[in-house]
């Protein structure tokens, strides 16, 4: 995924910190911003990906913020709240939020909620704007949903698309079986690791027919995946 | 060289203040219902490039199908990898992991014939001391998997050594 912006709305300066943190630490850029007030102008000045909103904040409230963004823009908002209450976070979603997180949070969560929610804004984006992934002679497509072996059409069902484009988005990442069923079925996993093992047996089955030479997916001790180098 | 001096003070200083917090009564643990399998998957890929460059014969004993323990993920995590590296770090070949329902072992080929201090804090195997670790990684390990109702123990096979993780919850 490329660098994203992300408005960081958070008046208590150690876990704005912290967020920060963990925007860089994903590889994308953030700007903290402290104030209800001190946010509306950024947006208004700035375009961002993404906004991480916590809920009290002085002056301007963190739902009149979001009431304002949803005013003229659909940029993901994820709101971050002490509130434990449902009927809170109703409120919120109905307001316009995307997601919630409540404090405490786990750092991983957030980062996991982040991800989500940029992926999903991504889909949604204008095909003119999405660029074909490569590697090693094998193309995606991504608008077309396309993929090609040194140029030959290489038929590949939904769910091997995508294994391909997360192998590709995230090159040097490994991917255990849990991982992948989670990103590709959007789902909990089960425990079927047979389907995740099949799927991935029959898509380098299918690449080996058309390039015999050219390994593409690595496979660490059977129980991950990563793209070969 | 004192950019890497510094980095492992701080290390050291990070691992004992962890070390410290474990022996608290009031240590934080969350229990869940977890996948230990999959944890178990999840964080020996992260490993995978340094077996792969040392050579290791590994050797994996896991189950088809899912064990659900309950524990505390991040300090399970903290447990396999502190144990994996140690493993790694100290094994002279081999690398043996084998889950079972209510316990796991990690054992390595070792030349330790000792290991009545195993668990001492700032014991290293290696007399040396050129291996780059604190020796607070098995302490840290032991407490944690304690503070989770489980176990953590040491058995010399021959030339093997075991650490034994025996699940709490």
């Amino acid at each position: 995924m490329e660098k994203k912006k992300i408005l960081i709305v958070e008046d208590d300066i150690s876990i704005s910190e912290l967020l920060c943190q963990i925007v860089v630490q994903m590889g994308h850029v953030a700007t903290p911003s402290f104030s209800g007030t001190e946010a509306t102008l950024l947006l208004k000045s700035e375009n961002f990906d993404l906004v991480l909103l916590d809920l009290m904040l002085p002056g301007l409230t963190g739902e009149e913020v979001l009431k304002e963004i949803r005013k003229k823009s659909d940029i993901p908002v994820i709101a971050i709240s002490g509130k434990l209450e449902i009927v809170a976070k109703l409120e919120v979603f109905e307001g316009g939020a995307d997601d919630y997180i409540t404090k405490p949070f786990d750092v991983d969560e957030v980062m996991a909620r982040i991800q989500v929610c940029l992926r999903r804004s991504e889909k949604l984006q204008p095909i003119s704007e999405i660029e074909n992934l490569k590697h090693k002679g094998l193309t995606l497509e991504l608008d077309t949903k396309k993929v090609f072996v040194s140029g030959i059409e290489l038929k590949v069902t939904s769910k091997e698309f995508e294994i391909l484009r997360l192998l590709l988005e995230n090159p040097q990442k490994v991917f255990s079986k849990a991982n992948l069923y989670e990103s590709v079925w959007g789902d909990n996993f089960y425990g079927d690791d047979n389907a995740v093992k099949m799927l991935m047996s029959r898509l380098r089955t299918k690449l080996n027919k058309v390039n015999p030479t050219e390994e593409y997916i690595e496979t660490l001790w059977g129980i991950g995946f990563r793209l070969k180098e | 060289m004192a950019l890497s001096s510094t980095t492992r003070l701080k290390n050291f200083l990070d691992e004992f203040f962890l070390l410290s917090t474990t022996m608290q009564d009031d240590f934080p643990i969350t229990f869940e219902r977890l996948n230990i399998k999959h944890l178990l998957e999840e964080v020996m890929l992260t490993f995978y490039d340094e077996i792969a460059q040392l050579n290791l014969l590994t050797t994996f004993e896991i189950p088809e199908e899912e064990i659900i323990i309950l524990a505390d993920k991040s300090a399970m995590k903290r447990v396999l990898e502190n144990l994996l590296s140690n493993a790694i770090k100290y094994s002279t070949g081999t690398l043996i992991i084998s889950l079972h329902k209510s316990e796991l072992t990690i054992s390595n080929s070792t030349n330790i014939t000792d290991i009545s201090h195993l668990f001492d804090r700032f014991y290293k195997g290696d007399k040396s001391r050129t291996k780059k670790s604190t020796g607070l990684g098995l302490p840290i390990a032991k407490n944690l998997m304690e503070k989770m109702n489980g176990t953590l123990t040491a058995e010399l096979d021959k030339e093997i050594i075991i650490m034994r993780c025996k699940f709490g919850g």
